[in-house]
């Protein structure tokens, strides 16, 4: 890993260059308080100040909808797809970040899924560094902090961006525009110690997550599920801005007269009453509270046995969007209680 | 990995029952039919374009090359479309996916294996596998139920094996009343199971069957000395790839299609959600 400094005024400079070589996705405001990727068009457009967007980057590199291949009349399959240009997502958070991680290794168990893994492949990452709002919980989830995924990452100081180049790409994306870095000094290293110190100050909102696998299972009876769900609107909105939520439906889309069809995925959520409907009728997760409950457990253990770590991010979008004002916060204190 | 099928040709449909068929595909590319190698209890995604695609286990042994049997129930969007694909007609495959049964380990011991229903499919491809290899078993016994003597599947076959004598294969009905030829069992599966006489302290099980089913299967079981870890069951689940990422087939931490779907008992009640 190579450390650098960027002036922030010459911050404009660097991303026309990448914007040059690769495709560059950004983060913009889109209303007044909502924020979204977007490919860059010009520097004052940027956000360089948002908390989270409204989606995840997720979809950048797993689309809502994609066509899998098409098929004819007499069956014959056609997978083939425009090649894809190499983009640069820039300004990403170290929650979102993380959530890319774990999407690698969702897509990778089991075998590598090649619709994931042609995008991811051809996708490198500028990160940022954030302040936390109320809703940021990625001290507790430990992904306040990222050392891997990441090709280059800034943190951003007084007058310049301290710049951690992690990978070859980095480096490539650098000397883009070479006269732009320079090597940190005695007083910017200090001030980076120092910020670290204010960020990680600042966090409010704390979720005790000692031994929580062994809790939820532990708690699986318990009222709290039948209680919460009644609330729930079972409306996936958490599933679809959740930056790990990889489920996903399979179906065909046929053009009757033409006499072909589509195969597509998309996204799907396990809040979905026929998520684990079977034919012949029975389902598997028929009640609002089993569906509940299995977001949570999914996320907090399921992923965990598998990987090694719980699947959730710590970056607060479920708890902001849910329009029930659930939050796993909250949810995972009564479990504590 | 690929959501990708590859093209097959229905070569052959046989009606078991008024619900239940036999299906015969074979592969439109040679290489694919000597590539396509599986192990009982694993299943295939079954597209018919336009519609959609299935899970369905396969029913054929791994032994018989250059084509694969599905024995399928019509009951849903992608069956019911099939049930009207005239032969000759073409369908998408993929697989094979899951774990199937580890016959590694089951072979050299007793094995019992434990039908019900349409849970004869993926049963009928260890059988085939056994008895292409009789000797690499000790003592084998088929115990089959089903609701009467029209719905038992693979007649004809299964009355071969009852009359073999290196097997011991029993078969019986909730009810014969419909059918006074029939001369077997009328009763449950788990008395079958005593009648088999088999020690099953040291015996591996196959099970599969309706959900209903199991609870008293591995009742019995238990109560015969059989250990958690050689009950073998196989599970259902929706499933929309086949390959571990789609999320539908999860039960607490695992994937039913790439962990299971076979599950000894002992598994099976190590995840929440199940019992």
């Amino acid at each position: 890993m190579l450390f650098f400094t960027l002036k922030k005024d010459r911050l404009p400079e660097f991303l026309d260059a990448v914007d040059k070589r690769y495709k560059l996705i950004v983060p913009e405001q889109k209303g007044e308080k909502t924020y979204t990727f977007r490919q860059y068009t010009e520097f004052s457009k940027v956000s360089l100040e948002f908390i989270r967007t409204i989606i995840p980057p997720k979809k950048l590199i797993f689309p809502p909808v994609e066509k899998l291949f098409s098929v004819d009349k007499e069956c014959r399959i056609d997978a083939s797809h425009e090649d894809e240009q190499f983009s640069v997502i820039f300004g990403l958070h170290p929650c979102d970040l993380h959530g890319i991680e774990i999407l690698d290794k969702a897509f990778s168990y089991g075998g590598r899924d090649t619709s994931y893994w042609r995008r991811r492949d051809k996708v490198g990452f500028i990160g940022l560094s954030c302040l936390p709002d109320k809703y940021c919980l990625c001290k507790s989830m430990h992904t306040d902090f990222i050392e891997s995924v990441y090709d280059i990452f800034l943190y951003t100081l007084d007058d310049v961006y301290m710049v951690s180049v992690r990978t070859a790409l980095g480096d490539d994306m650098l000397r883009l525009s070479p006269g732009l870095f320079n090597k940190p000094t005695k007083e910017e290293i200090l001030e980076y110690k120092e910020r670290i110190q204010i960020r990680d100050s600042m966090f409010t909102r704390i979720m005790d997550t000692t031994n929580l696998a062994d809790l939820l299972t532990l708690e699986y009876k318990n009222d709290i599920w039948e209680e919460y769900s009644k609330r729930c609107l079972f409306c996936g909105s958490c599933v679809m801005v959740c930056p790990t939520c990889q489920c996903f439906d399979v179906y065909d889309s046929p053009d009757v007269i033409a006499g072909n069809s589509c195969r597509i995925r998309r996204w799907d959520a396990c809040m979905r009453k026929d998520y684990a409907l079977v034919t012949g009728g029975h389902n598997f997760r028929g009640t609002r509270p089993e569906r509940f409950r299995f977001r949570y457990l999914h996320k907090e253990t399921g992923f965990g046995e598998m990987h090694g770590k719980a699947s959730c991010t710590g970056c607060g979008r479920c708890s902001e969007t849910c329009p029930a004002g659930i939050d796993m916060v909250e949810v995972v204190r009564r479990i504590r209680e | 990995m690929s959501l990708i099928p590859v093209i097959a040709r229905l070569e052959e449909k046989r009606a078991l029952d008024h619900n239940h068929s036999l299906f015969r595909f074979i592969f439109k590319e040679e290489q694919m039919r000597e590539k396509f190698h599986f192990q009982p209890g694993q299943f295939v995604m079954l597209s018919i374009f336009g519609v959609g695609e299935a899970p369905i286990s396969i029913t054929s042994g791994p032994d018989e090359k250059g084509f694969i049997d599905l024995c399928v129930r019509k009951a849903g969007r992608v069956t019911t479309a099939l049930y009207s694909l005239e032969e000759n007609g073409k369908v998408g495959i993929r697989g094979p996916f899951g774990n199937g049964y580890p016959v590694d380990k089951m072979r050299g011991g007793n094995l019992l294996i434990v039908a019900g229903g349409l849970g004869i499919a993926p049963l009928r491809s260890l059988i085939r596998y056994v008895l292409w290899r009789r000797e690499a078993f000790k003592e084998v016994a088929i115990v089959y139920g089903t609701k009467n003597p029209a719905s038992l599947l693979f007649n004809e076959e299964m009355r071969e094996l009852v009359l073999r004598r290196d097997i011991k294969c029993l078969l019986t009905v909730d009810s014969a009343q419909d059918n006074e030829s029939w001369k077997g069992h009328v009763g449950s599966v788990t008395d079958l199971i005593d009648m088999t006489g088999m020690p099953l302290m040291d015996t591996s099980v196959a099970v599969c069957g309706p959900p209903g089913f199991y609870k008293y299967v591995l009742e019995k079981l238990l109560s015969l000395g059989c250990s958690k870890g050689k009950i073998y069951m196989s599970l259902e689940r929706r499933m929309e790839c086949g390959e571990g990422k789609c999320g539908h087939c999860v039960i607490g931490h695992k994937y039913t299609c790439i962990d299971g779907p076979i599950f000894t008992y002992w598994d099976a009640i190590n995840l929440p959600e199940i019992f």
